[in-house]
């Protein structure tokens, strides 16, 4: 037997509680340990002397103003009416188990007969070149939905919920004559879609996150990185990108975003749409990191383009007393460089 | 040491005042109130070790006894639910103390006087006090699973069901709880030694 055993022992016999060892070798063991024979009685000293912590009694304006609230809170519970059980409320009947079974067994058979019918019936998803060919032989690539509704009736089909997917936004309909009630929700399919930045597919989706469909900030901040990266490898940004780009400089809330849409858009090709979109940012920014961007992008296409409207820009931004000294001095060498 | 066997004499009689209150009848609440209120009372003091604290705490608990009584389903008996009430109470409380930083431990010396010389009392006042402070040496676990089986006598299977813990944590709480107090109390000029020799 262990020290720690009679010790273990001791506090349960202090707690009237059947001691765990027999008593023989508990005494055999006490007999010849000096050092339990101490600690059981510093353990017996510990449990008498918490006696020395006397009992609380319950005082009469205590026992007065609970009894009181408690009197007030019962008869509350019967005005809330919450004595008797609603009507709308039935006991419950645990299924059987045979019934469990069956239903189980049926959502199985289920979900088997959808994934042969998808499999079956749903071709690959193509996002582009893949299913007809236009007059002049360009590939024209399938439209596919990528939101649609569907009312299904549950005594014809049954949704697979088998892989527990998330349901959202679900709405319940009141029940119609026949006593047939809806229970709406939105479930997510995951598209990915591959292609070349400059594809119309994907140009159009990259367009379509920059403007604004990207939920937060975060989004459309990620999709404007692709296209930068896309810009620096050199391929040509699709007119829809400059023009989304162009209009997230000019009016989206978030300034991190503006900035993102200046430095894509300092690193294409001028052209005079992104000549405005910097003129305009220029002028009009609040955020004084954009307005660097801006006239950076200006000065270095001023040299290339050298048209009155970048010029004006330019001159009237160095001679602006309150604008930021960098903002005014870039201004400025931009002008020198051009005169030169 | 003789078990508390009070809590399953009166399971019947407290199934009944728990109807009576299901009825809307204030006598089932002020019965209860009356066998358990100094137990619960008891338990939340040291637990909270602050008078006003365990008074609201108590009071809180009858209360929720009364709004909650469709919950209680039988299985246990009515002392051992009205103590879980208490215990979660009391942790939901401490909770808050913590994070208001506040520290009672010394507001439990509440002078008494019961015509005894002033040195017996301030000798007993020593002795609760010291006593008090070991006892907040405990973390709320071992401190609740003590007090359940010192000062009320419950057994482990039914402290176990009160805190929803195994009956070894029980085990393992007390026996920890007790290793903590012994040290705390054999230390030197301790004025346990005071209270345990006299």
């Amino acid at each position: 037997m262990e020290c720690r055993d009679v010790l273990v022992a001791e506090v349960a016999r202090l707690s009237g509680e059947p001691v765990p060892v027999a008593p023989e070798p508990l005494e055999a063991h006490l007999a010849v340990c000096a050092s339990c024979r101490t600690e059981t009685e510093a353990l017996a000293a510990t449990w008498d002397g918490l006696e020395s912590d006397p009992d609380l009694e319950v005082s009469e304006d205590f026992r007065r103003d609970t009894l009181e609230k408690m009197a007030a809170a019962t008869i509350a519970r019967r005005g809330s009416g919450s004595l008797a059980v609603p009507r709308n409320i039935v006991a419950f009947r645990p299924r059987s188990t045979g019934r469990i079974l069956l239903q189980a067994a049926t959502l199985l058979l289920a979900a088997g007969a959808g994934y042969f019918a998808a499999r079956v019936s749903t071709r690959p998803i193509l996002i582009a070149g893949g299913t007809g060919i236009s007059g002049t032989g360009a590939v024209v690539p399938e439209r596919i939905p990528v939101t649609t509704e569907r009312t299904v009736d549950v005594s014809r089909s049954l949704p697979d919920l088998s892989t527990r997917p998330k349901l959202a936004n679900v709405a319940y309909k009141a029940a119609d004559p026949a006593g047939r009630i809806g229970v709406s929700f939105d479930v997510t399919t995951r598209y990915t879609l591959v292609g070349r930045p400059e594809e119309r597919g994907l140009a159009e989706l990259l367009a379509y996150l920059v403007s604004g469909a990207g939920e937060t900030a975060g989004a459309r901040g990620r999709a404007i990185d692709l296209v930068s990266q896309h810009v620096k490898e050199a391929s040509p940004a699709s007119p829809q990108i400059v023009k989304v780009l162009a209009q997230t400089l000019k009016s989206d809330k978030n300034p991190g975003v503006r900035k993102k849409a200046a430095d894509a858009l300092a690193q294409l090709p001028p052209s005079p749409e992104i000549r405005d979109a910097f003129v305009n940012a220029l002028k009009t920014d609040s955020n004084p990191a954009v307005r660097i961007l801006a006239v950076e992008a200006l000065a270095r296409s001023a040299t290339d383009l050298k048209d009155e409207t970048t010029i004006q820009t330019l001159r009237d931004k160095a001679g602006d007393e309150g604008e930021n000294g960098y903002i005014r001095g870039q201004a400025a060498l931009a002008l020198n460089r051009i005169r030169s | 040491m003789v078990k508390s066997s009070a809590m399953r004499e009166s399971a019947t009689t407290d199934a009944e005042d728990l109807e009576r209150i299901r009825r809307g009848e204030p006598s089932g609440a002020a019965s209860l109130f009356e066998k358990y209120s100094a137990s619960l009372l008891r338990f939340t003091d040291r637990m909270l070790q602050c008078r006003s604290d365990a008074e609201e705490i108590t009071q809180e608990v009858f209360l929720r006894m009364i709004t909650r009584v469709e919950q209680y389903d039988g299985s246990a008996p009515v002392a051992s639910w009205l103590f879980a009430i208490a215990a979660n109470a009391c942790r939901d409380r401490l909770r808050k103390g913590r994070r208001a930083g506040n520290v009672s431990i010394d507001a439990v010396a509440e002078p008494s006087d019961k015509g005894e010389p002033i040195e017996h009392r301030l000798m007993d006042e020593e002795r609760k006090r010291a006593v008090r402070r070991a006892l907040s040496l405990l973390s709320e676990e071992q401190r609740e699973a003590l007090v359940l089986a010192r000062y009320h006598g419950m057994p482990y299977a039914e402290i176990a069901r009160t805190l929803q813990i195994s009956e070894g944590a029980v085990k393992t709480r007390i026996f920890r709880a007790m290793e903590t107090l012994k040290a705390r109390f054999t230390e030197g000029d301790s004025p346990w030694n005071a209270a345990t020799s006299s």
